[in-house]
């Protein structure tokens, strides 16, 4: 059987000073570094150990599911990080109103400084205006206070009920997320 | 450089680190960083970003906005802008 080399995605990101590109297989060592760090996977649900088999079987499986799109996140032409659109549901990522978003920086100069909030403005930015998203959904744990301020600041607001105690979750809107572009766009330089 | 000018330049730093993260100017030394108060979170650090650009007149590149991480970091990079401390 022959093995995936890319998503099944092909549209490039360009905006907020950073790139989103289809996560390829060239990309799956350094995002296992990433994923493996204790940085990033004490702030994953899954913290356990992540082989390189077990990862080449996931990306495999998700290579082609026209439910998810994975992106690494490129600054200045240097990998920096992975994020991600999810389908909630069985529909395609294009064909669904309310997509999940999932990421992380993993360059660890790069954590929590103004370019996490670019990355996450072009990915927003992408499923609003070009997958034509209505809403789009976070879940963060809620010991993890940075990313829940992080989040607030990108627009989205905490929903009325959540799922447990553990977890909080978030919701964005295309409005919320145009007023929190024009906070940062001035910030964005060439 | 005047000693004159390199006090003047630290004192309206100070200023605008104050101003930006509405903080007593006797709070901002050398060591203060990025996240290490409640204060300097990524909000105030846009506004910290703006409030220097107003304040000596120039528009840092993306790089720099990015490694601002301490006060001390704030003045290195600003050096290379022209402004003595």
């Amino acid at each position: 059987m022959q093995q995936a080399s890319q998503m099944w995605h092909t549209d490039e990101v360009s905006a907020f000073n950073v790139q989103l590109k289809p996560l390829q297989q060239d990309d799956l060592a350094q995002v296992l570094i990433w994923r493996n760090s204790p940085e990033v996977s004490s702030q994953m649900l899954d913290q356990t150990e992540i082989s390189p088999e077990r990862q080449q079987s996931w990306f495999e499986r998700i290579s082609s599911d026209r439910r998810q799109m994975q992106f690494v996140i490129y600054y200045k032409n240097q990998k920096v990080g992975v994020c991600n659109l999810k389908s909630p549901t069985a529909l395609a990522v294009a064909e669904c109103d309310s997509l999940d978003t999932g990421f992380y920086l993993g360059e660890a100069k790069y954590r929590g400084t103004i370019l996490a909030f670019f990355a996450a403005l072009a990915l927003n930015q992408y499923a609003f205006e070009q997958l034509g998203a209505k809403l789009l959904k976070a879940q963060v744990k809620s010991s993890n206070s940075a990313a829940l301020r992080f989040n607030q600041q990108l627009g989205y607001q905490a929903d009325a009920a959540q799922p447990s105690e553990q977890m909080v979750a978030m919701t964005l809107v295309p409005q919320a997320h145009q007023n929190a572009a024009a906070k940062f766009a001035t910030f964005i330089r060439n | 450089m005047s000693n004159e000018l390199i006090q003047t330049n630290t004192a309206k730093l100070t200023a605008a680190f104050a101003t930006a993260l509405v903080v007593a100017e006797t709070q901002i030394h050398d060591d203060l960083a990025y996240n290490s108060i409640k204060e300097w979170d990524s909000t105030a650090h846009m506004l910290l970003i703006a409030e220097l650009e107003n304040v000596f007149n120039l528009m840092l590149d993306t790089d720099d906005i990015i490694d601002m991480s301490s006060v001390a970091k704030a003045k290195a990079i600003l050096g290379k802008y022209g402004v003595a401390f």
